[in-house]
């Protein structure tokens, strides 16, 4: 199991979800605070690695694209960082970042927005798993002579 | 010599895209494929795309295939074009594979290994007979689901791993020095592992898959195993400096290929297993079986193998293998070569009107013995020739006096 | 430590602009350019020189910081460039200094090698306002991008002009240096030299 903080777990769901997913558990928040840019939401790329034999020697596999955003929201900032070129997705995720860290916002975020996406990405999954369980070989042994 | 440079074809050109547009649409009474109708009924070619592109980004991908008319070599072109446009913000911790929800996983090697052999979605046991099924529309098609609560296996090569019997992968980087990147650094012989698994990454698929068949035809010797194969989604993990902590930024489909080749050894090393490695993105098994054949065939030295075939040739591989380099300068030779060629087509004319000279002089040598002509004027005649070499009106009149 | 201070107020187009200017000024050494683009910078970097590291520094680069450096500076990079930073003079790419007088002695920068020449560091020195004009001992520089002659408008210490000729005599290899005073930056690139008057 992966060890990471409430912080991290939260980030990597706004990251892997998907930017019309949040757009609608967003608007379930009803009016958000303002919020201003530190970083603009910014398009770039991540140099994915590898390793040799999946354990050894480190190498350069190919690039992938990124974008970043933070905003500073009721004095807190928040990051967003997605894989993909959604603008729109990176500033959410900032945003929601930012929110949670607040304590009168972080119950209503956990739970209109990061629980529902995350049951999202769960499902989805989870079905992934059963469909690739279905493909499991069962080998049978054929008994000769006698 | 001076010449003119001619220029024109600015409207030719500009209808050639034009034309080029407008067939590329076809019929307009045929809806326009849309970018989410190539991202998921062509994904093998997406992710062909991405590999060889070297950019992670299924919706540009789809954009330059439909771009590209489908011609997948342009579509990799484009998307490399586009990558260099955009600035590189992060490198992402190495991918952890071990870790990979797993869509489809088999080994060659053993029959029985934890978390079995999973199919997933492949050609492989399907006969190949066309299915006319599928020319009609409307398709409609249900995946069978078994209940299962763990997407991950563990590696199969670790057994042999425990058992000492294969070459191990130990993490060897060394801190200080970042991974050769070859997007950066201009790569030369003798290379590093880094610098080949980086090079075979983005190489060619056809390329690839001729150089593994050529190994295992017997030009470069080594008979691989297909220890495992395993398709399936990974995790894409940054450190931020301003956070100082890591976030997963996305899930990522890859395709890892452990290769297993008997090792007789040498002076320095125990008789053993040892490994070449494929991985590329997507789901991409040929291109990262080949990856994995050719790797190995490239470590010939590392194991004091002897170079025997084409496929072991670094300098070789490595300098031919990116399709983006080799197709820029094959068809560099649709240019207006107008000027370069007119130069050789006076050389050939001048070599072919000396060549005339030397065997008319040797016929008549063979005659003088019969006949005893005069003197020959053959040098001046010659220099003649080299005055005119550059002239056309010359070809008639130059021999006139033999 | 997060910085709090915005970077350029319009990205691409205030670095786009500052890029050129850089350009200029080295391509012409020893002419005043001035950076357009606005920007608030960190305490401790004139607004030129602020400029210029946004343009220039990225995720590649190292970057030497001199001692003593405010150091919201060193924040105020990492979040805007990503910039890595390095302790060897000899490993930087760009090295920023603020205090001429305590600064290394540039042959421990990095020279370029004789088929990287490029790979040398570029030195950005904020000079202060009050170094900012030409006296009586300004030097004359000549050599590429200078027609005849032309006066380095800014006052620089004897020392600095000794090794300055060493880096010149070193050529292909050597470094180039930024000086940078309010909004104004001038070029002073290794094919520039010092003439004897």
């Amino acid at each position: 199991m992966k060890h990471q903080t409430e912080r991290q777990a939260w980030m990597e769901i706004l990251a892997k979800s998907s930017v019309v997913n949040i757009e609608r558990q967003v608007q379930t928040l009803g009016k958000l605070p303002e919020y201003s840019f530190l970083r603009s939401p910014e398009i770039g790329l991540t140099m994915l690695r590898g390793r040799a034999g999946g354990t050894g020697e480190v190498f350069n596999l190919g690039e992938m694209t990124i974008t970043r955003c933070v905003v500073k929201i009721l004095d807190t900032i928040g990051f967003g960082y997605v894989g993909g070129r959604s603008k729109r997705h990176a500033e959410l995720a900032a945003v929601c970042d930012g929110l949670l860290q607040q304590n009168e916002w972080s119950f209503t975020v956990q739970n209109q927005v990061i629980q529902p996406l995350q049951t999202i990405i769960q499902q989805k999954q989870e079905q992934q798993q059963r469909q690739t369980e279905a493909t499991k070989v069962e080998f049978f042994t054929m008994l000769r002579g006698e | 010599m001076a010449y003119v440079a001619v220029k024109g074809g600015e409207q030719a050109i500009k209808n050639a895209e034009a034309l080029l547009q407008a067939m590329r649409r076809g019929n307009k009474d045929i809806p326009e494929l849309s970018l989410e109708q190539i991202k998921q009924q062509l994904a093998l070619a997406v992710n062909r795309v991405m590999a060889e592109g070297s950019l992670y980004d299924c919706d540009l991908a789809a954009l330059a295939i439909k771009q590209s008319w489908g011609d997948l070599v342009e579509a990799i072109f484009l998307l490399r074009a586009y990558r260099t446009t955009l600035p590189r913000l992060y490198y992402s911790k190495p991918l952890d594979t071990e870790k990979m929800q797993v869509q489809r996983r088999i080994s060659s090697i053993f029959k029985d290994l934890p978390g079995g052999q999973k199919l997933g979605a492949t050609y492989d046991y399907i006969h190949r007979l066309l299915d006319f099924k599928l020319a009609a529309e409307n398709n409609e098609y249900h995946a069978p689901e078994i209940d299962n609560n763990n997407g991950t296996v563990p590696r199969a090569i670790d057994t042999l791993n425990q058992e000492g019997l294969i070459q191990s992968e130990t993490d060897i980087t060394d801190t200080d020095n970042e991974p050769f990147d070859l997007t950066r650094q201009s790569l030369s012989t003798p290379t590093d592992r880094d610098a080949r698994l980086q090079n075979l990454a983005r190489a060619d698929e056809g390329f690839l898959l001729g150089l593994a068949y050529s190994t295992q035809r017997g030009y470069g010797k080594n008979h691989p195993f297909a220890g495992e194969i395993r398709v399936g989604e990974v995790e894409v993990i940054i450190e931020p400096e301003e956070l100082d902590f890591e976030v997963a930024i996305a899930d990522i489909q890859v395709t890892e290929v452990q290769m297993v080749n008997q090792f007789k050894g040498s002076k320095e090393l125990p008789p053993q297993f040892t490994r070449g490695y494929g991985l590329t993105f997507g789901y991409n098994e040929r291109k990262a079986m080949s990856m994995a054949i050719v790797d190995r065939a490239l470590r010939a030295k590392e194991f004091g193998e002897e170079i025997e075939g084409v496929a072991q040739d670094e300098e070789f591989v490595l300098y031919h293998s990116d399709n983006v380099e080799a197709q820029g300068f094959v068809q560099h030779l649709k240019l207006p070569h107008y000027i370069d060629f007119q130069a050789e087509l006076n050389l050939v004319r001048q070599m072919k009107k000396e060549q005339k000279l030397d065997s008319d002089n040797e016929y008549k040598v063979i005659k003088n013995i019969k006949i005893r002509p005069e003197e020959s004027k053959d040098y001046s005649e010659i220099s003649e020739v080299n005055n005119l070499a550059f002239g056309q009106e010359n070809e008639a009149n130059v021999f006139n006096d033999v | 430590m997060i910085t709090t201070f915005p970077g350029f107020n319009n990205l691409v187009h205030d670095s786009q602009s500052t890029f050129r200017i850089l350009l200029d000024a080295l391509s012409r050494p020893g002419t005043i350019n001035q950076v357009t683009a606005q920007l608030t910078a960190p305490s401790g970097l004139n607004l030129a020189c602020a400029a210029a590291c946004l343009t220039l520094l990225d995720l590649e680069t190292q970057v030497w910081l001199q001692p003593e450096l405010d150091r919201s500076v060193q924040n105020w990079l990492l979040f805007h460039t990503g910039c890595r930073f390095t302790k060897e003079t000899n490993k930087a790419d760009f090295a920023v200094i603020w205090n001429m007088d305590r600064m290394p002695n540039l042959s421990e920068f990095k020279q370029g090698t004789p088929v990287y020449p490029e790979d040398s560091t570029t030195l950005l020195i904020d000079v202060g306002a009050d170094n900012a004009r030409a006296n009586n001992r300004s030097p004359l520089l000549k050599g590429a991008g200078i027609n005849e002659e032309i006066t380095m408008p800014i006052d620089l210490p004897d020392s600095f002009w000794q090794q300055w000729q060493q880096n010149y005599n070193s050529y292909p290899l050597g470094i180039d240096i930024y000086f940078f005073t309010e909004n104004k930056v001038i070029g002073l690139p290794r094919t520039s030299c010092k003439t004897n008057q």
